[in-house]
């Protein structure tokens, strides 16, 4: 009964996502829509339904990826192809035979087109679809039990004429009437509904759909449009079958899709469109001789094209593809601007600095001394006192210097791969070029990512070739042997394990630096010349209370006004490792990150007025240390606080401008005892602005008790809500 | 041009010892200022005898001390000790730095409460603590230091009384290869005191154990003592650890760095043979780093050095009285300071200078008190230049004890003065007065009148 339950539900979801698939979604509202408008020819919109559920019966039947079938990625192309041959042909028996078989094809097609193409990286699109339905175009003269449809009958517009009249004399009415027209048809072609009802219903289901995709629609029509209109292009090609409706595709899959929508999509519109316009006026010619219609497959060559050399670039700057699909344009672009403000710098290898205490940066990247070449990614570290000097007077002495015999710890875990510990240290002003790095030690981290300290102390290290060792270990101490006139720690990245490797940016993962006794924190950043730093020093109590391991269940008491409600939540992790918080009364989930230094949530899906969603904000970025005069700054996404109004108007202008923007911001209050904690309390606060007008906040006040959140309170303009922990 | 200054002449044997390029050569250099503070100027209006604490050099010490220690251990307090020097001013340049307060009685505990400094950042050492002490520092939520077991059976009684769990840490004495062991201080480590007095605390379950705390002498000269102290505290919080799965959030190593100062009878100037506090900081850092805590749960440390700080930051300068052969044909100078106010002079050979410019020749010679008394000595012998009547003299390596020690006796006790960090001279603590020393005498009536 369930399985039955569970498969009706399957059948439903992929259906409605083989239709929203079409225009790159998975919007329920809008498949409705491209089904209703199917419908205008009620048998192409019966025989699209029956094509899809046929791939959907075959693919049940041999056992292929349930999420495929569910998510419409196996029978997209079905219901193009039913759609299709539906409109052709007459509704009769012997056409139910052709679509049964058809659609059996296409569905192969499909699953061997997804295989072969998945290989390459590339998306399949609707090949499956144009073979199979060029197949059945060729072929079909010479079955006579089919027949043609006699004239473009639209099935509802024999009941309901004068809609069809009011709309298009309505558009007539408009300005740029032809444009208009065009458009609206081009939009109906793809569901091979060549009429302005069926343009008018996809274009408002678009809209609702995604105001980016609408938006891009209409640019790369018109792209294509004027294109045609300068170069006084045959129109009568984009009018038969209405070709153009490669524009709008194309338009939303480069400006959005496939690549994240910005200026930058546009731009590329700017060349691509115009590519489309010359293949099918270079295609179309070719393909009439075998009486086929082009349908999509300039768009089809254009995508693979596109995506298929993009991979081949050496760096992926300026245009950004889209790395986790969304099936949401709108997502796509919002998510990918706050992961590049939020994280774009994030190393996979987390390297912290290799002392313990402040020292002092002497010479940076693309130093004024040494640091050039090859060799402009290190850092030279030596310690300074308040007046800026390295060494007290008189400074003959190598341990006048203040670095000199200081410990030197390992950045980051990994195998000693390479010790030199021969060579003297020079007298102070004094430099060996013979021996440039002097006393050095190399450790692997992963592959291609070494670390490598130069100029140690001969005799001190406390390490040995092929040891392991872990972040913070002693490895050995600062000496001044190699080209050092001066005691002084110099460290570098490189990808190859050898001395004198050239070296590569990496930046440190989390410091502070330290000016007049201020600190700030950074993250994922290249500390500058003379900065003095540090590394952070984590709060037991803090690591403790947010260590959610999972399998952890977390309840909690919530008072809003007179009304109390318990909420329970549990840590889950997924198949790749992803931890998230699983609040099953309201099916959110919170996905979040525990790097040991810092806390932050990454992602929220469900219901966002929820607790876990108040949770997933107030909690954003939670500093695992204790600095009461350091302010955690980091960005929301938008939709996460703002009015969805007011998110939907400003989806239009997106990828041009963000004028709408949120914030988050997190300062400590309070701790009861620094060395031993056992309480803490922290403040956060999410606000949104509106060009620069604060239009929402919403404070949040954290305690940490007993190695858990004990408390928390959530205040914004309307309510005031107290949660506290009762497990 | 300047008048010469007049130099008695004196006569001296020839010396056959090693001979050099400079011929004979006295280690001292005339000091004529402190901190850009001319000395003269200084007697001169603050009078003579005159303590001096320079500001700077208190902070250049307490700094460079955290860099050292903080560039080779993860998590480091330093707490002052204000026994070493309690004068408000001198405390509160260390609190500025950072330091918590360490103090060993009531008198101390209330001068750092008056200071400002948090309850709970307050230290409570020492073998005397009253009842009274015990349930204030309980109520304000020190550290306490336990010395002793009645002392621990008294605390565990109060905090039963009071419901409150005071934060406790025990005083640990052990063997570390230094002679004299101190045994006197605390519970010993190797015939299993130390560990028996845990579990007792844990025991109880009325104390929360969250240090360990040891003092293994003073003035101390071998680094590695301190390594083998730390490395033993390390191991009893890994056993309780290990144990009670409780983790010790403090390792406290108590203080007894030398400062420059030469003890008497030592073969070598302090200057020459003390270790540099870098010595110290990497026996105790590396004993603790190799321990075998869990990284994320080492315990802080704690130091409560104080002669180490603030010795070479005190200069006491007096005057010349007079000078004076002895019979047995030794010079005799003396000044205006005495074993009361420079109390140190006791256990060391305090390097003095001549405030004034001289010439190469020096003379041996005893440096006497103004006192009255056999006993005021300040340097048994010395070499100096000739000094007369009215000249001046700077002491250095002062600013530990002597302004604690020192005691009204004969005289009265002079002023201090800090220079701060802009070279200014201010007065920390007034010059005694006769009212000062009279205010808490009380006179019984008969005794009020008498004829003589």
């Amino acid at each position: 009964m369930i399985q039955l339950k569970e498969n009706i539900k399957l059948l439903w979801d992929g259906l409605l996502n083989s239709y929203a698939q079409i225009f790159f979604s998975k919007n329920k509202v809008f498949a409705l829509f491209l089904i209703i408008v199917s419908f205008i020819d009620l048998g192409a919109g019966l025989s699209g339904i029956l094509a899809v559920f046929i791939g959907q019966i075959t693919a049940l039947l041999f056992n292929f990826n349930r999420d495929l079938i569910q998510d419409g990625t196996y029978t997209y192309n079905s219901a193009l192809v039913g759609v299709a041959i539906g409109v052709f042909y007459e509704f009769n028996f012997s056409f139910l035979i052709l679509l049964f078989i058809s659609s059996l094809l296409v569905f192969f097609l499909t699953v061997w087109f997804f295989i072969v193409f998945s290989k390459k990286g590339l998306p399949f699109l609707s090949i499956s679809f144009l073979i199979a339905v060029w197949i059945i175009i060729l072929g079909a003269d010479n079955f006579s039990a089919l027949t043609l449809k006699q004239k473009e009958v639209f099935f509802l517009a024999e009941y309901f004429p004068e809609i069809f009249t009011k709309i298009t004399s309505a558009i007539a009415s408009l300005p740029f009437a032809n444009a208009i027209y065009l458009y609206l048809r081009s939009l109906g072609a793809i569901l091979f509904q060549y009429n302005d009802l069926a343009g008018l219903i996809i274009a408002i289901g678009l809209l609702i759909n995604s105001r980016i995709s609408f938006v891009l629609s209409i640019f790369g029509f018109l792209i294509g449009y004027l294109f045609y209109y300068y170069f006084e292009g045959d129109f009568s090609q984009l009018i038969y079958s209405y070709i153009g409706f490669n524009f709008i595709l194309t338009a939303i899959a480069l400006g959005g899709f496939f690549v994240v929508a910005s200026r930058r999509s546009f731009v590329l519109l700017l060349f691509t469109i115009p590519i489309i316009a010359l293949l099918i006026s270079g295609l179309e010619p070719i393909f009439t001789k075998f009486s086929l219609p082009l349908y999509s497959l300039p768009f089809n060559i254009v995508i693979w094209l596109f995506l298929g050399t993009m991979s081949a670039r050496v760096k992926a700057k300026g245009l950004q593809l889209v790395s986790y699909q969304q099936f949401s344009i709108e997502k796509n672009h919002y998510k990918h601007f706050n992961f590049v403000e939020r994280f774009n710098s994030d190393t996979f290898t987390h390297i912290s600095l290799p002392f313990m205490g402040e020292w002092n940066i002497s010479q940076a990247y693309d130093g004024d001394e040494t640091h050039k070449t090859d060799w402009k990614h290190a850092l030279d570290f030596e310690i300074f006192d308040d007046e800026g000097n390295s060494y007290k007077e008189p400074g003959y002495e190598l341990t006048d210097y203040y670095c000199y015999d200081s410990p030197v710890i390992a950045p980051a875990d990994g195998y000693v791969v390479k010790i030199i510990d021969e060579i003297e240290d020079n007298k102070i002003g004094e430099v060996d070029l013979e021996n440039n790095w002097g006393n050095t030690i190399i450790i692997k981290h992963t592959d291609f990512l070494y670390s490598k300290l130069s100029h140690l102390k001969k005799n001190s290290f406390q390490v040995e070739l092929n040891d392991y060792v872990n972040k913070g270990d002693v490895l050995a101490y600062c000496g001044s042997s190699g080209r050092s006139p001066e005691p002084h720690l110099h460290f570098q990245m490189q990808t190859t394990p050898f001395v004198g490797s050239k070296t590569i940016s990496h930046p440190i993962s989390y410091y502070l630096t330290q000016n007049n006794g201020k600190y700030s924190f950074h993250s994922f950043e290249i500390p500058n010349k003379n900065d003095r730093i540090s590394n952070v020093k984590t709060n037991q109590l803090l690591v403790k209370a947010f260590a959610f391991i999972p399998g952890k269940t977390m309840a909690f008491e919530v008072q809003s006004g007179v009304n109390k409600q318990e909420v329970k939540w549990e840590v889950l992790v997924t198949a790749n490792n992803k931890t998230y918080i699983y609040c099953s009364a309201t099916k959110s989930a919170a996905y979040f990150v525990n790097n040991g230094t810092t806390f932050y949530f990454t992602d929220f899906y469900g219901d966002k007025k929820s607790l876990l969603h108040h949770f997933y904000l107030g909690a954003q970025k939670i500093l695992l240390a204790y600095y009461p005069d350091i302010e955690i700054k980091d960005k929301l996404l938008i939709n996460t606080i703002v009015n969805p109004f007011l998110k939907v108007i400003h989806d239009f202008t997106a990828p041009f401008f963000h004028y709408l923007k949120a914030y988050y911001n997190l300062s400590f209050l309070n701790i009861d005892d620094e060395h031993n904690p056992g309480k803490i309390e922290f403040e956060t606060q999410c606000f949104a602005n509106f060009f620069n007008k604060r239009i929402i906040t919403i404070d949040y006040n954290f305690i940490i008790e007993n190695n858990r959140i004990s408390s928390f309170s959530i205040n914004d303009t309307k309510k005031s809500i107290l949660v506290k922990c009762i497990d | 041009m300047e008048k010469k200054q007049y130099e008695r002449p004196l006569i001296k044997p020839l010396n056959n010892g090693l001979m050099n390029k400079f011929g004979t050569r006295t280690e001292y250099t005339a000091i004529t200022n402190i901190d850009g503070k001319n000395v003269k100027e200084l007697l001169k209006e603050f009078g003579s005898p005159l303590f001096v604490m320079s500001e700077r050099k208190i902070r250049d010490n307490i700094r460079s001390a955290k860099r050292v220690f903080e560039t080779r251990y993860p998590k480091v307090q330093f707490a002052w000790s204000y026994k070493t020097n309690y004068l408000n001013a001198v405390c509160k340049v260390f609190h500025q730095e950072g330091s918590w307060a360490e103090v060993v009685s009531r008198f101390e505990y209330e001068k750092a409460v008056n200071n400002g400094v948090p309850t709970n950042k307050i230290i409570f050492n020492g073998p005397d603590k009253t009842d009274d002490d015990l349930v204030l520092s309980i109520k304000n939520d020190s550290l306490i230091h336990i010395d002793h077991l009645d002392e621990l059976y008294r605390l565990i009684e109060l905090s039963g009384e009071m419901h409150k769990k005071p934060r406790v840490a025990i005083r640990v004495n052990m063997d570390t290869g230094i002679y004299p062991m101190w045994d006197r201080f605390g519970f010993n480590y190797e015939n299993g005191q130390a560990w028996d007095a845990i579990n007792k605390i844990i025991a109880s379950d009325k104390l929360n154990l969250v240090g360990l705390h040891c003092h293994i002498g003073t003035y101390m000269l071998a680094a590695s003592a301190y390594g083998i102290a730390a490395a033993k505290l390390a191991e009893l919080a890994i056993s309780i650890k290990k144990r009670y799965n409780q983790n010790i959030s403090y390792i406290d190593m108590g203080g007894g760095f030398a400062s420059k100062n030469t003890l008497k009878g030592a073969t070598h100037l302090g200057v020459d043979s003390v270790p540099e506090i870098s010595e110290f900081a990497e026996a105790i850092s590396s004993s603790l780093l190799n321990a075998g805590f869990d990284n994320a749960e080492l315990p802080y440390l704690y130091l409560e050095t104080g002669r180490a700080l603030v010795d070479d930051a005190g200069f006491l300068l007096g005057t010349v009285i007079s000078n004076k052969r002895l019979s047995d044909g030794r010079r005799a100078t003396i000044l205006d300071f005495g074993v009361n106010i420079l109390f140190t002079s006791f256990w060391y050979d305090h390097k003095i200078s001549p405030a004034q410019e001289f010439s190469f020749n020096t003379e041996d010679c005893v440096l006497y008190g103004p006192l009255c008394m056999n006993i005021d000595v300040i340097r048994e012998n010395v070499s100096l230049p000739p000094l007369n009547n009215g000249d001046n003299v700077v002491v250095h390596y002062v600013g530990a004890y002597n302004i604690t020690q020192s005691m009204q006796f004969i005289t009265l006790r002079p002023s201090v003065v800090m220079i701060d960090l802009k070279g200014d001279a201010h007065v920390i603590r007034e010059k005694e007065s006769v009212s000062d020393v009279e205010k808490n005498e009380r006179i019984i009536d008969h005794l009020e009148k008498f004829k003589l």
